[in-house]
């Protein structure tokens, strides 16, 4: 079974819902790196290690939804300025912070990501781009899971 | 069902009373009045002073238990309230009130207490506090 073919402008939404969540995935990536530089604290191995696995994620996802972009012949933003102006996750400064605040900033951050890979599977679904809703899916289960694990560690039981 | 805010509160302050109205589905019976009260301040707006007093008292009791509700409260406490002095050597300041509600105050004259201490130690004059509505840029 073949894709229909996309009318041009559900195609456009495709694309800029794939724009938006790669601006989201790459500024989540800064933020998760900082994070992984910053954070200090009793838990500071844990949080450390998780948050470099969380931003190594994002590096590979990137290239994927970067890629995605070319395989439906538009161009791919880039860079730092204009994907950081492109994206709703605020930066958070460079100074001492309880590590729970790292945690929370970080699960504002997938939360913007959730809700960017949603607008584009509904986008793919009205486009009957079965590829591009299949890789927004993927990004859904990822962040979810990454928002279950750092929403745990809030809990304080 | 007839909207339980009037037309005056922002959007903001219903966001706010939302985090509340989370925290008291899981509050302990001796919780429940101080985040009502908040909720209230919140609602009805106007006196910021006494809803950051609310909020910095529920924070003491109840932020370990439910952090994230608390984080985006002071998140939004920090962005849609501006910490503002009034003075002789500084007749129109603001501080930072973001970076100061990183801290855990218990109330809001002991963080205009902490401030006056920081501008005494520069040799700046009293100030007078106030807060008031002003989205931060």
């Amino acid at each position: 079974m073949t894709t229909a073919t996309l009318s041009s402008s559900k195609t456009s939404a495709v694309i800029t819902g794939l724009q938006q969540l790669l601006a989201d995935s790459y500024a989540l990536m800064g933020q998760t790196h900082l994070a992984h530089w910053n954070v200090e604290g009793p838990a500071f191995f844990e949080l450390h290690a998780a948050f470099q696995k969380h931003y190594e994620e994002l590096f590979e996802a990137i290239d994927d939804i970067a890629e995605r972009i070319r395989a439906l012949d538009a161009l791919s933003p880039g860079g730092l300025k204009t994907l950081g102006k492109m994206s709703p996750i605020e930066e958070m400064p460079a100074e001492t912070a309880p590590a729970k605040d790292f945690v929370a900033h970080l699960i504002e951050g997938h939360e913007q990501v959730v809700a960017s890979a949603t607008k584009l599977r509904e986008a793919a679904g009205a486009a009957n781009d079965l590829e591009t809703q299949d890789l927004a899916i993927g990004r859904i289960q990822v962040h979810q899971k990454t928002l279950w694990m750092l929403k745990s560690y809030l809990k304080n039981l | 069902m007839a909207s339980q805010f009037t037309c005056s509160v922002s959007v903001w302050q219903r966001d706010a009373v939302c985090l509340v109205e989370q925290i008291l589905i899981q509050a302990r019976p001796g919780q429940v009045d101080l985040l009502m009260d908040l909720r209230a301040a919140l609602k009805s707006g106007g006196d910021w002073v006494r809803v950051m007093d609310l909020f910095l008292a529920c924070r003491r009791e109840l932020e370990q238990e439910h952090y994230l509700p608390f984080y985006r409260l002071r998140r939004l406490l920090g962005h849609w309230l501006a910490l503002e002095l009034r003075s002789e050597q500084d007749p129109e300041v603001r501080a930072d009130l973001r970076r100061l509600l990183r801290w855990k105050f218990a109330s809001f004259a002991q963080l205009t207490a902490a401030l006056d201490r920081e501008r005494f130690e520069h040799g700046r004059d009293a100030a007078v506090w106030s807060l008031v509505e002003s989205p931060a840029a």
